[in-house]
């Protein structure tokens, strides 16, 4: 595909807002629809982007000859919305979650294959400037055997996303998610997991707590640990940080962008920033650009033809640990994720 | 009256014991006891090759026992059997009915027994508990508990080559105290256990998740073979969280807390003790405490915070760590 390609975005809600203006920036693409059950919203995002607003997604899909279709509704409807995409022939990237639990990835999946289109999901975290750097650090460390993945703040995630105070998986199913794809990214498969979960936040339904224990197939091990209830001042939220262990060195990604490389006797500091997009907001620059990053990246291999790093098949062995953090927690043994 | 005391193994680490009792009031080294005569040597003590020797001839109110671990059993059973207090270093035993027999003997004799588990007693880890206690943080939730380094700990004390259980034994041991100390009773252990470093035998790392009954989880890992600048040995580094705030060890001897009131920064270095020197300086003051401790105990009748009774719970959670490791079980 050489030409430009034309995509759609359905579901016009709060982090949407990143996809939709991430458009406007992303090299051989453009947007052609927008679409929201909510008909204001898509009138906004239409005015946004200059594409065409849609209430019905049949309608849209009826009327628009799309290359892509970029979902970013909630969890539950993906698997409906991904089988439209599906029987027009519509390729996808969806946001994360991809379905509430594995079984519903993977039938998602077969529909997909049976179609013949592509999937990547929307997981941005491996997109970011700092962590695309410490990726590329760890070549130079030797033999990594240790990592300590860290996401702790007390950001009010809920009010942005009231839906999470009432959801039974919380946080391991809302950003546990990403934390565990960073630990598959800089380490690898996972051969098992055990982990523990704790109800910290008054209110909300689910855990919003969650530590950590991975065995990596390389031998590595690391600790993956997120919490929405940790009171600290700064707080760091929107960043992961993260110390990862070599034969030869050490890496920590720390607040603020610094990336330390350690050696005995030696250390060397990077500044590791994200460039932020001209639309974004300072405390969200490094995710909107991630956000940018991530679907540059969609639209770079639906055009090339190469394989998508968060394929909806890689992020199905994400998901399994997803999975089998809450079998873990569930049981207190550590769990052997599916393959 | 002063307090006679017998020093039993004069290697390594144990010239920080003796320089340490030789500073505290009311406490006399009397005699020392090595099996290599040039090391049992110390001014105005009487030596020894033999335990048993030292404690027919010698008046002693109290005996501190400095070997390897395998030594442990027959030394406090051999003090108790004479009517002697003891305090013995970590780890206290190679397995539970060891280390409960030594308690069981003491009890039997009437004699305190405290393990030299000297960690409690370091200043910074010391600041922590105080936050912790005054709740300044609320009601704790999360801990970690982290020592990893790669200072060469192989020269000065070469056995720990070849010892086949090492980071557990020889640091996990003191973390899985702290971890206690801090957020009470362990009730679920899972361990990870790695050999890096090609040249020793034992496992020199280590990655440790535990449940306390208080609700708390928390994470303790040690690693002889990470590569840092500056190395923070013998430092452990510390984070606790707790519903209104979190208090933090990060190394340099800096403690931040921080959360629901603004964050404050307080230094929490020790003193070099006169027998010390940098970057030591944080365990000989907590022998100097831990001692000073023993000796408060032993005039007053009070129980070692760190008496044998006590570290049991620590060594369970030492050998459940081992088990835990091999099988691939939480225990």
């Amino acid at each position: 595909m050489t030409t430009v390609l034309k995509g759609a975005v359905i579901g016009c809600g709060f982090f949407a807002q990143n996809h939709l203006r991430a458009w406007g920036d992303v090299r051989g693409a453009n947007l052609a629809a927008v679409c929201d059950l909510d008909a204001a919203k898509a009138e906004a995002a239409a005015a946004l982007t200059g594409a065409t607003a849609y209430t019905d997604i049949d309608a849209m899909l009826a009327a628009e000859s799309l290359d892509f279709l970029d979902v970013a509704t909630t969890m539950e409807t993906h698997e409906r919305l991904v089988e439209k995409a599906a029987a027009a022939s519509v390729h996808v990237i969806c946001q994360k979650p991809f379905a509430p639990d594995l079984e519903g990835v993977r039938r998602i999946l077969a529909t997909c294959e049976r179609a013949g289109i592509r999937v990547m999901i929307h997981e941005n975290f491996r997109f970011q400037a700092p962590l695309i750097a410490l990726k590329d650090a760890v070549a130079s460390i030797g033999a990594p055997f240790f990592a300590h993945i860290s996401f702790r703040t007390g950001f009010d995630v809920v009010k942005g996303q009231p839906y999470l105070a009432e959801v039974e998986r919380f946080i391991v199913l809302d950003l546990g998610i990403h934390v565990l794809d960073v630990a598959r990214f800089l380490l690898g498969d996972v051969t098992d997991l055990y982990a523990r979960t704790q109800r910290t936040m008054p209110g909300a339904a689910g855990e919003a707590q969650a530590t950590m224990s991975l065995r990596h197939q390389s031998g590595a091990v690391s600790e993956v640990v997120c919490t929405y209830t940790n009171r600290i001042e700064p707080d760091p939220f929107p960043q992961t940080l993260v110390d990862v262990e070599g034969t030869n060195g050490s890496l920590l990604l720390k607040a603020d962008y610094r990336l330390e490389c350690h050696r005995s006797g030696s250390m060397t500091v990077q500044d590791v920033s994200p460039r932020a997009p001209a639309w974004a907001d300072p405390q969200w620059a490094m995710v909107q650009e991630s956000v940018l990053n991530t679907q540059q990246h969609f639209a770079d291999c639906l055009r090339s033809g190469a394989e998508f790093q968060t394929s909806g098949r890689d992020n199905a062995k994400t998901f399994a640990l997803v999975e089998a953090a809450y079998a873990s927690a569930a049981s207190g043994q550590p769990v052997v994720p599916d393959r | 009256m002063t307090l006679r005391a017998g020093v039993i193994g004069c290697g390594f680490f144990a010239h920080n014991h003796l320089a340490a009792w030789e500073m505290l009031d009311g406490v006399t080294v009397a005699a020392v006891c090595d099996l290599d005569p040039a090391k049992a040597q110390w001014p105005g003590a009487v030596s020894y090759a033999d335990a048993a020797t030292m404690l027919a001839n010698e008046r002693l109110d109290f005996v501190d026992v400095i070997t390897t671990v395998d030594s442990h059993r027959a030394l406090v059973e051999l003090a108790a059997s004479h009517g002697v207090a003891v305090i013995c270093q970590k780890p206290f035993a190679l397995d539970l009915a060891d280390a409960e027999a030594m308690v069981a003997a003491c009890a039997a004799a009437a004699v305190p027994l405290m393990v030299h588990e000297n960690f409690r007693w370091q200043a910074p880890l010391v600041a922590v508990r105080d936050v912790i206690a005054n709740g300044e943080i609320g009601e704790p939730t999360y801990g970690r508990i982290q020592f990893r380094h790669g200072y060469d700990i192989y020269s000065g004390q070469p056995y720990l080559r070849t010892e086949p259980r090492l980071a557990i034994m020889d640091v996990g041991v003191h973390l899985l105290d702290v971890a206690r100390f801090y957020l009470g009773r362990v009730t679920r252990l899972h361990c990870r256990t790695q050999r890096i470093n090609p040249e020793v035998a034992g496992e020199d790392a280590a990655t440790i998740t535990l449940d306390h009954e208080s609700g708390a989880v928390s994470l303790v890992d040690v690693s002889f073979f990470t590569k840092r600048h500056p190395d923070p040995f013998p430092e452990t580094i510390v984070r606790i969280e707790g519903t209104a705030g979190t208090v933090e060890l990060r190394g340099g001897y800096e403690m931040r807390v921080s959360g629901n009131r603004p964050a404050h920064q307080t230094r929490v270095e020790p003193e070099v003790p006169p027998f010390g020197a940098k970057p030591w300086h944080v365990v000989q003051d907590s022998v100097l405490n831990i001692q000073r401790h023993w000796i408060d105990c032993l005039r007053t009748g009070g129980a070692p915070a760190t008496s044998g009774a006590d570290n049991l719970e620590t060594l369970d959670l030492v050998f459940k760590a081992y088990r835990s490791a091999e099988t691939g079980r939480a225990l």
